[in-house]
This record gives structure tokens, sequence and C-alpha cells, in this order.
């Protein structure tokens, strides 16, 4: 675990060297350690891929005692239940063409592959209830667009290199729109505004668009 | 309840406050102030809170109605302002009464200025800020022609006139000191010189940040990036070689290296700088920039405690008042 400043107001904890499921567990096993240690002055935790970025306040904590503190916290993994989300999409998106040719495969089996799979939520970034998703089968990967979209829809299902995502409100994107959802996933409103959080798992589930008013997201909790 | 309503929106006018922190690990951007000491400056003139919501202007101000009132406001910004169509100061209390018109022209200085309103800007509180994250909409959008701004009670309407003199309100600048990023090592070994050698044009500024033309800065070939967590500040440098410095409005995690990051004393700078402008970078350490911090608030402190009640420098009128209430 090394330690290091990103300017005086936030330290960086490397966790592990490549991201994957492994790191993912070690960066929220830290973040779990700083949260239960209440260091003073710290404002905000930031789990990345391989990274916990801890922002404090620079009026309150200085960065050499909250680093040297932080290095000697135990990390706390995650308990081993698990929630899995079963997310009801239709994929009639506009570059599932465009993202089967590049697989060289019928967009049946595009739908097959990709609704197969199950994703892990590694962390959220880029916009509000913004789910980055690993485990994307390698057949589906694609290069970003060339030219981004000035702004996608929220609720569009998304692909984009080695990941994939529901874009949780209208946003400029460069990624391939592989269908649609009605399923919110960020919501002020809620008790818990966010619904993917860290380690959850993630299944998307093929429904027809006139469907989708009526489906939740189902979640299960288990092993 | 008083409320102000938008007769001329200028280009980006939003509500901000300290904006929302502690939902960066869901990706919620912090948004919030553009430039904190004008906003404490104001607020501080009214007797508010610091960081109580104000109305922060982009390049240009608005005309505003009073609908209600009376209530006490300070233009924390350099513009030209007019009440009713007569010249107003800023950086001073204004009063304005039911109907009144006040009306604040373009920024002449910087790239942001501030509306303080005693009690200060009431719409909904979202996720503990009232902050505008212009590009999601949390928190709500840019003022347009026709919208009411609500405004909390002013618990101190009676409070003294006062003003701060124009000439120690402190003024932008476009040199900004900065610390290594955490990827510096990852750059070739001429970047940060260079980032330090050469002035960088200002090319598009927003409340997300600030994109700098220059000298390409070059990474070092074949290295591997995975997206983590920015602050506000960091200079983060994508394949153009062209750093895009952070601002209030940036995303919560980047993919792109981070060569260097400006110290939290100077952001303000970062939201005051003007396309087209040049600005410049100077290294400086961990340690100094901690003391920089302590200065700055320090000389925030100075600045509040330089805060005049209009009477002082009208002896004529106040002594006119004590007459009266002999």
């Amino acid at each position: 675990m090394i330690v290091v400043p990103q300017g005086d107001a936030a330290v960086v904890i490397t966790c592990a060297a490549h991201p994957g499921e492994a790191a993912s567990a070690r960066v929220h096993a830290m973040a779990a350690a700083v949260r239960a240690a209440a260091l003073p002055g710290v404002v905000a935790l930031v789990p990345g891929y391989t990274t916990l970025v801890v922002h404090f306040d620079p009026r309150v904590s200085r960065t050499a005692p909250l680093a040297d503190a932080i290095a000697a916290l135990v990390p706390v993994p995650a308990p081993s239940a698990r929630r899995r989300w079963h997310i009801p999409v239709a994929y009639d998106g506009e570059d599932l063409a465009e993202v089967a040719a590049h697989a060289g495969l019928p967009t049946e089996q595009v739908v097959a592959l990709h609704s197969a799979a199950v994703y892990t939520v590694a962390c959220l970034g880029f916009a509000p209830g913004f789910a980055y998703l690993t485990g994307l089968p390698a057949q589906l990967q694609t290069p970003r667009r060339s030219s981004p979209r000035p702004r996608i829809a929220a609720g569009s299902l998304i692909l984009g290199g080695q990941q994939t995502a529901i874009m949780p409100m209208a946003m400029p994107s460069g990624w391939h729109i592989l269908g649609h959802t009605h399923v919110q996933l960020f919501d002020v409103t809620r008790m818990a505004p966010c619904l993917l959080l860290p380690g959850d798992r993630v299944q998307f589930v093929p429904t027809v668009a006139e469907a989708l008013a009526d489906r939740v997201a189902r979640c299960e909790v288990g092993p | 309840m008083t409320q102000l309503r938008v007769l001329r929106a200028g280009p980006a006018t939003t509500v901000q406050d300290a904006g929302r922190l502690a939902w960066q690990h869901v990706g919620v951007s912090p948004a919030g102030f553009a430039d904190p000491l004008l906003a404490a400056l104001g607020n501080t003139l009214l007797g508010n809170p610091r960081d109580a919501a104000v109305l922060e202007w982009t390049l240009h101000g608005d005309a505003l109605q009073v609908v209600g009132g009376p209530v006490r406001v300070v233009v924390a910004a350099w513009a030209d302002v007019r009440v009713d169509g007569q010249p107003a100061p800023n950086f001073r209390t204004l009063r304005l009464h039911d109907g009144q018109l006040l009306e604040v022209e373009a920024l002449q200085r910087g790239r942001h200025g501030v509306l303080a309103i005693a009690g200060g800007v009431h719409t909904d509180l979202v996720l503990g800020s009232r902050s505008a994250h212009v590009r999601t909409g949390v928190g709500g959008h840019p003022l347009r022609a026709g919208d009411t701004v609500p405004i909390c009670l002013d618990v101190h309407p009676r409070a003294a006139d006062r003003f701060l003199p124009a000439d120690q309100v402190p003024q932008p600048s476009s040199l900004v000191r900065i610390l290594p990023g955490p990827q510096h090592h990852l750059f070739e070994a001429d970047a940060l010189p260079s980032l330090l050698a050469h002035p960088w044009h200002v090319r598009a500024a927003d409340r997300m940040g600030a994109r700098l033309e220059g000298p390409p800065l070059q990474l070092l070939p074949d290295v591997e990036l995975v997206s983590e967590g920015v602050v506000t500040g960091a200079l983060q440098v994508p394949p153009s070689g062209q750093p895009i410095a952070l601002g209030p409005d940036r995303q919560t995690m980047g993919g792109y290296a981070k060569l260097a990051v400006v110290i939290s004393a100077d952001w303000r700078h970062i939201g005051q700088w003007r396309d087209g402008e040049q600005v410049q970078f100077q290294l400086t350490n961990l340690v100094d920039a901690e003391q920089a911090r302590i200065n700055a608030d320090r000389a925030l402190a100075d600045l509040l405690a330089a805060q005049r009640d209009v009477h002082d420098i009208l002896p004529f009128e106040s002594a006119r008042l004590l007459h009266l209430l002999s």
C-alpha cells in the first residue's frame, strides 16, 4: 500500500498494481477502514479501480500526519454477502448492429452474450450513479466511437472499450448504445440515491421495450 | 417570502454554496463556488455565514427585480452596478425594496462574480447543498429570464450597512502554484520543466475546468492508466498533451495522468481565468503549500476585519443621526 499526495487536500492510496476483482476488494476494504477510523478533516472517499482517494479539508488536517494515520490502518474486508441485480433492458439501441458487425456476430448472439455475463461494479464516477462494470465478454469489446455524441438519453445501455454501463442521466458520450432501461440509477429522493454500489453483481434481462415501464430492478442478496 | 425575479439572465448564472463534497464516491461532482473568496466577502459583509448560498455570475450579471423585500445584498464582483438605473457601488451593502431593479453588467475582471443576499438563497437542498451542477442538473440549472430566486429570512434586517474598500479585494491571479502530481513520474523528463517554463493560453474555461494550450506535454511510451479519483486543481493531461486544470464542476474520477496539482490556496484563480488569458505555473512544495493555505486564511480574516460600517466614513451623516436621536 502506497500513500502519495494529490495536491495539499487529498492523498491517493494505491491498493493494487492492476485492476480486477482482487484489486477492487482491497480498495473497498481500505475505504471501509478509513471510514471507520473517522480521521479528522476527511470530507470524501473516492474508490477507483486500484486506488482510494481521500479528500480532506486542508484547514483541518495536513498531508503527512493523515498519510501516516492511513498507513497504520488495517483494511476491513467486506462481508461475503453480495447484491445481485437483475436489470430489465430492451436491446434496441442504434449501435447494436455496429457492435455486432465489429464482433462478427449476429445481433442475437451479441444480446445473448451481453445478457448472459455477470458484471461486477468496480467503482462509480463520470456522473452521479454511473457504475463502471467489469466482466464484459472479450468478443463484445468494441473501441469507442470516433466522434462522441453530444447527448445520449438517460437509461441508455452503453458499451465502450472493455466496459459496459447504464447512463444515469442525459450526458455526452462516445460509447455505443446497445439498448435502454427505465430503471433509475440515481434518484436523490430515494433513501439510498445510488442504485448500484461497488461490489454489486449486475445482470441484464432482455425485455421487450413495451414492458419496461412495468419492470423494476430485482435484487438477491447472497454469497 | 422575498424573491428575486430574473428579468434578464447572464450566460450562466447559478446558485452556489460550498458544494456537496461527500457524495463523490457515487459519482456526484462537488460543484460549489468558483471563487469562494468573493462569496465569503459578500456573505460576511451581510452577516451571513461565509458559505451561505449565493448567485454566481459567469462573465455577465443579470437584471433582477425584488419581489417582497426589503432585501440587503452585496455585489462581490468587478462590474458596473445599477439600482433603478442609478449607479451603485460593489462590495457594499445595498438595500433594495419591493419592485426595485438591480442590474449588473459585464464582469470587467475575472470570470465569476457573486451576488450575496442577506439570509442566503433558499432553493432546495439537494444532497446537503444548493449548488447547481450545470452538466448533470443536480441542484438546479442556470437561471433564465422569468425564474424567481427565493431568499431565506434576513435575521439581521437592521444591521449596519457595510463595505470593503475595493482596493483591498484580492485580485484574481494568472500565476498559480503547483505541486507535482501523483503521475508526474510517468511523463517525459522535460514535461514538468516545460509546464513551468512556458506561459499557457486558456483556450476554453468553464466550471468543469480550464483547457490550456502550449507545448505538448508527453507521457512516457506504453504507460497504462486506470481511472482514479481527482481533485479540484489537478492538471490532467489527455493524449493531446494539452493540460486541463480542473474546477469545482469536475468529474469525481478521471483516466488521464495528472502531471501537477494547483495548491488549494490558489484554486479560486482557476475559476477566474478567461479564455485567451495567459497563465503561468510556479513549483512549490507541500510545506510551503500548507503555509500558503494558512496565509490565505489569515488574509481572509484580515479582510473580514477590514470591513467597515458605512457610517464610519460618513461622519456628517452619523452626526446628523445622533443629533436626531438626542
